[in-house]
């Protein structure tokens, strides 16, 4: 038994490895990821990292809900070169170039996550395609506070995240089956 | 009568216009820039089309964001291997190649995707990817991954001997990469498909090859991409080389190399070549450390007289080769008119790497300077394995693991031939 369990571990270990490696994104591919710093004053500081090659461009618009505003001078809102504040519709653009990360503040009430709809789009990417839509458009992973459970919530992009959850449950289920096929009757039984 | 015959010639006139009419290629910056894209006017824009304040498409803003991170916002002059200079005011995103060898390092530097047209023997035939001569695909994965929608199924712009400019037009290039074969249709090609032309490739030295790595990236602005793959091949021409340049001359054996192969005999008068025909410069046989008895020769590119060959009596003979049921290398060590060649009565006639298909291979020539070396010297170069060099080679250029190892059991040779 102990032989077997040995060789479980070594499966899953290799399972977990190679999936891992399967569906991590390229270094090539930017990454765009959240996270929410609130004060003690009643503002929050939105932070997007980005994990990409030099040079890059990206564009990132965020949504804001209600009970969270801009304020009213576009420098207390950010810092960024380039940003653009559409307070009647509570949006904010980026346009970012070679950053790794840029931030924002808002004020009110509101944990900084719930209800908030962030997109981003790698400007820099090549396609043949002359009549882009949003195709190339990414959507970061809509959070509640309780999905989270720590304010200082990092959001990757939705793809990648899902698709390493989906590959390490997977490699688990693979393992499990194996260590069940071994002690219930498989070949080696 | 005579009005509405008038008529209809003038709509056939204006129509046949609209439809042969090239496109334009850009010739102005996005966002109606006069001189340089600033900071201010692409994250304006950008911001704008994200929040849905301006007009403007993602594939503007996209291209303005492009030239202002790629080209420091203005427009990018470069130069093809032929002196003709070209101006890009956006990115290269539609590109149609014209011959293998541009295909391959559009390929190499992860633009198969935006290929949107190619030629005959890039899609038809094995010489990116491999096929059989029954026109089998040989690593389908190869195929597949490529470019988008699969290498096979591109359009086709080009066959081996005449293009088609209507098609081309149609596809709306950015660029058109052209054979150096062709050099002498780039003006035409340029304004009747109304696309800049880059006209671009190798020849048989390992300057030239680096050369066309490095305007290729250029041209793509893909610099550090080209500079990587050169670093590539020094590393794989320095692992032969370091060994073969320790040889004294008096040691280094002379080689009679045919690039055409002898599948046909010594010369087979439709092609106007076969054995008889050989280069007096290739890189891989001198590298490789080989003596190349053509060297003198004053043509590149030649047909020699039998009598010449069995005059320069080569210790080794090379024959190239590019199906597994070429015989060339048996019709040579029998041919009565060569037994007095030192190469025949040793037994070292070998089949190498086939260095053409519609161009000159960059992949399948890097693999026969190790090739070749493992023939000419196999004490010196036993340790190397052959399968794992070669597939580590066109994975370079292909991206694709494993495709020299498929290659090698379909031609046969190179998995059978003693070495």
């Amino acid at each position: 038994m102990r032989v077997i369990h040995r060789r479980t571990g070594l499966i899953l270990t290799a399972l977990l490895l190679i999936s891992a490696s399967c569906i991590l994104p390229s270094a090539a591919t930017p990454t765009v990821t959240r996270e929410v710093v609130p004060a003690g004053d009643g503002t929050v500081t939105i932070t997007y990292k980005i994990d990409a090659e030099q040079p890059f461009a990206l564009g990132i618009v965020e949504s804001v809900p209600s009970g969270l505003e801009f304020a009213a001078s576009d420098d207390a809102v950010s810092s960024a070169p380039y940003f653009e504040v559409d307070r009647k519709g509570g949006n904010i653009a980026f346009f970012v170039c070679d950053a790794t990360e840029v931030s924002y503040t808002l004020k009110g009430s509101g944990d900084g996550i719930t209800g908030f709809v962030t997109e981003w789009v790698d400007l820099c990417e090549l396609t043949p395609d002359k009549n882009e839509g949003r195709e190339r458009w990414n959507t970061l992973g809509v959070l509640s506070s309780t999905s989270g459970g720590a304010q200082n919530e990092a959001a990757s992009q939705a793809s990648p995240g899902f698709g390493i959850c989906a590959a390490l449950f997977g490699s688990a289920v693979a393992a499990c089956a194996i260590s069940l096929r071994r002690r219930y009757g498989g070949d080696e039984a | 009568m005579n009005l509405s015959r008038i008529g209809i010639f003038l709509v056939a006139c204006i129509t046949a216009a609209l439809l042969f009419t090239p496109v334009s290629a850009a010739d102005s910056l996005p966002l109606g820039a006069e001189d340089a894209l600033t900071g201010e006017l692409v994250g304006e824009s950008v911001c704008g089309y994200l929040l849905g304040t301006n007009d403007l498409s993602l594939d503007e803003v996209s291209d303005a964001a492009y030239v202002y991170v790629m080209w420091d916002g203005k427009p990018k002059t470069v130069t093809d291997m032929t002196g003709r200079s070209i101006t890009f005011y956006r990115p290269v995103e539609r590109i149609i190649t014209n011959n293998p060898d541009n295909t391959r390092l559009v390929i190499a530097y992860g633009d198969g995707d935006l290929i949107v047209g190619s030629d005959e023997c890039t899609i038809d035939s094995g010489c990116v990817c491999p096929m059989t001569d029954d026109s089998e695909l040989i690593c389908e994965e190869c195929w597949e991954a490529v470019t988008s929608g699969g290498l096979n199924n591109l359009p086709l712009t080009n066959d081996r001997y005449t293009p088609n400019h209507e098609q081309m037009v149609s596809l709306s290039p950015d660029l058109i990469f052209l054979w150096m074969s062709w050099e002498d249709q780039a003006d035409d090609m340029e304004e009747r498909v109304g696309a800049p032309v880059f006209v671009a490739g190798p020849d048989f030295t390992y300057e030239s090859v680096t050369d066309h790595a490095r305007a290729m990236g250029e041209a793509l602005s893909k610099e550090d991409e080209a500079d990587e793959l050169i670093a590539f091949m020094d590393n794989k021409v320095t692992m032969v080389t370091d060994v073969t340049v320790t040889i004294p001359d008096d040691e280094k054996v002379k080689v009679y190399f045919a690039p055409r192969g002898a599948k046909k005999g010594f010369y087979d008068a439709k092609e106007g070549r076969d054995f008889t025909r050989t280069y007096n410069t290739y890189f891989p046989l001198e590298m490789a450390g080989g003596i190349n008895v053509a060297e003198d020769c004053a043509d590149g590119n030649v047909n020699v007289a039998l009598e010449q060959i069995i005059a320069w009596n080569p210790d080794v003979i090379l024959v190239s080769c590019s199906t597994p049921d070429d015989a060339g290398v048996d019709f040579i060590l029998e041919a009565p008119e060569l037994q007095s060649i030192q190469a025949i009565q040793d037994d070292r006639v070998y089949n190498v790497f086939y260095p053409h298909c519609r161009g000159r291979p960059q992949d399948k020539n890097l693999i026969n300077v190790i090739y070749m070396a493992k023939i000419l010297y196999p004490d010196k170069f036993a340790d190397i394995d052959m399968e794992e060099e070669g597939n580590e080679i066109m994975a370079e250029f292909l991206g694709v693991d494993g495709v020299y190892s498929e290659y090698a059991d379909y031609l046969k040779f190179p998995n059978d031939q003693q070495i």
